[in-house]
């Protein structure tokens, strides 16, 4: 991996030189170095080659079925559908059919009973963890019933949610092994930031900072670890 | 509004149609990345089933995260952004070996093309040799090589894309093509190509 010799600046500007990507400065800078370099001219031939090398073989492999696409699409659908009030307000609909909907809703009475069953057992909840929920760490602002429809197969045991970025040579059984070790797992992601939120269950006061500096001593792994606040 | 012309839209434009949940625009912005998202997953993945798997993921992915897109890239570089997450995630989960899939060089070989017989089999050798030689090059140097020689996207592009500093960008890209120079020499195929 190390430089046989040492390499002119002006040589790792060559392919970006090839490819029209640089500033005006660098091109000239690169243009002047090569009236008076030889080597330089040479590797200037061979990037070009590869260049070209390079665009044939991979303009010749062949495109995805399009199977890939019909999934897409059949799974974009899919979660459409799961989410109707979203889907209503992406479906356009013409401006009779809207103006018709609304008033319609204003003389749909079915609401009434399914929202008022819907406040009574929110109350419910609410005023059972407020009796007899976990101590503690749950902070005034935050809100337990949502808190607790989160962990799945966790009644009652708020989660502690971590979002981390892996470090990119980290192997999935080693990360596995660390987040199961630790008594958590992957909830989410990757996001197209590259994030992933694990969860943790919540086992005491300090359980998020031992969880932190347990995953932060794993530098190779763990590029960032932050807590998610409820 | 319904006849939109919808190829017709730059990228970032097609990109804030889809925004309301609009998939007509979507599968528009889907047929035009598709290949070259699916192409540079193939580099870095090397087998056609994970390729076309991640590609799924990926398209999921751009299509949850519209409404995160703030415009401070190119709309190409955010979702080559996304595919770069990806395809490093799919690459943890397993690897060429483990699932025994077609290696890029057997589909390269059943990859046809009808153009001129004697100028197609030049091509064909060619496309073989690079792509044998780029496979036996790491994952980042794949990855570096097909975004600068085939994406041909600038230092500062890649560098943003890849979380790493313009300079590491350029001696990455600098020693990853020595590195297929040497692999080429290795096969003995240098004249042929280089």
């Amino acid at each position: 991996m190390e430089p046989e010799e040492p390499i002119h600046t002006e040589a790792t500007l060559l392919p970006g030189y090839v490819s029209r990507t640089l500033t005006t400065k660098e091109r000239e800078e690169v243009e002047l170095h090569l009236e008076s370099c030889a080597s330089c001219r040479q590797d200037l031939q061979e990037t070009k080659s590869m260049h070209t090398a390079l665009q044939t073989a991979i303009e010749k492999r062949p495109g995805p079925s399009p199977a890939a696409f019909a999934e897409v699409m059949r799974r974009i659908q899919q979660e459409s559908q799961s989410a109707p009030t979203t889907v209503r307000q992406g479906q356009e609909n013409s401006w009779w059919e809207s103006i018709e909907r609304t008033f319609r809703s204003l003389f749909e009475v079915r609401w009434a009973p399914a929202l008022a069953s819907l406040l009574i057992v929110g109350q419910a909840v609410l005023l059972l963890s407020v009796l007899g929920g976990p101590e503690g760490e749950i902070t005034p602002g935050s809100s337990p019933v949502i808190e607790r429809g989160i962990p799945p197969g966790a009644p009652g045991i708020p989660r502690i949610k971590i979002q981390v970025t892996f470090v990119e040579t980290a192997q999935e059984i080693n990360i596995r092994r660390l987040v199961q070790g630790l008594g958590g797992q992957i909830i989410h992601g990757p996001t197209p930031e590259g994030l992933y939120t694990l969860g943790f269950e919540h086992k005491g006061t300090d359980s998020r900072e031992s969880i932190l500096s347990a995953l932060n001593a794993h530098p190779d792994l763990i590029n960032t670890a932050t807590a998610l606040h409820p | 509004m319904s006849s939109t012309n919808w190829q017709d839209l730059t990228d970032s434009d097609l990109l804030q149609s889809c925004i309301p949940n609009n998939q007509e625009a979507f599968a528009i912005l889907y047929q035009r990345y598709e290949k070259r998202v699916f192409q540079y997953l193939m580099t870095i993945l090397n087998e056609a089933t994970l390729a076309e798997e991640t590609l799924v993921e990926v398209m999921l992915a751009i299509w949850k995260g519209l409404q995160t897109f703030q415009g401070q890239s190119k709309v190409s570089t955010w979702i080559f952004g996304i595919a770069h997450h990806k395809a490093v995630d799919a690459l943890r989960k397993v690897t060429s070996l483990q699932r025994g899939g077609i290696p890029l060089e057997d589909i390269v070989e059943t990859a046809a093309s009808n153009e001129n017989p004697l100028n197609d089999t030049q091509q064909k050798r060619m496309a073989e040799l690079t792509n044998q030689g780029l496979m036996t090059l790491s994952p980042d140097h794949r990855e570096i090589l097909h975004m600068a020689f085939f994406e041909e996207l600038s230092y500062p592009e890649i560098g943003k894309l890849l979380d790493i500093p313009v300079n590491t960008v350029k001696t990455r890209v600098y020693y990853a093509k020595q590195q297929l120079k040497k692999s080429l020499q290795h096969q003995g195929v240098t004249k042929e190509i280089i």
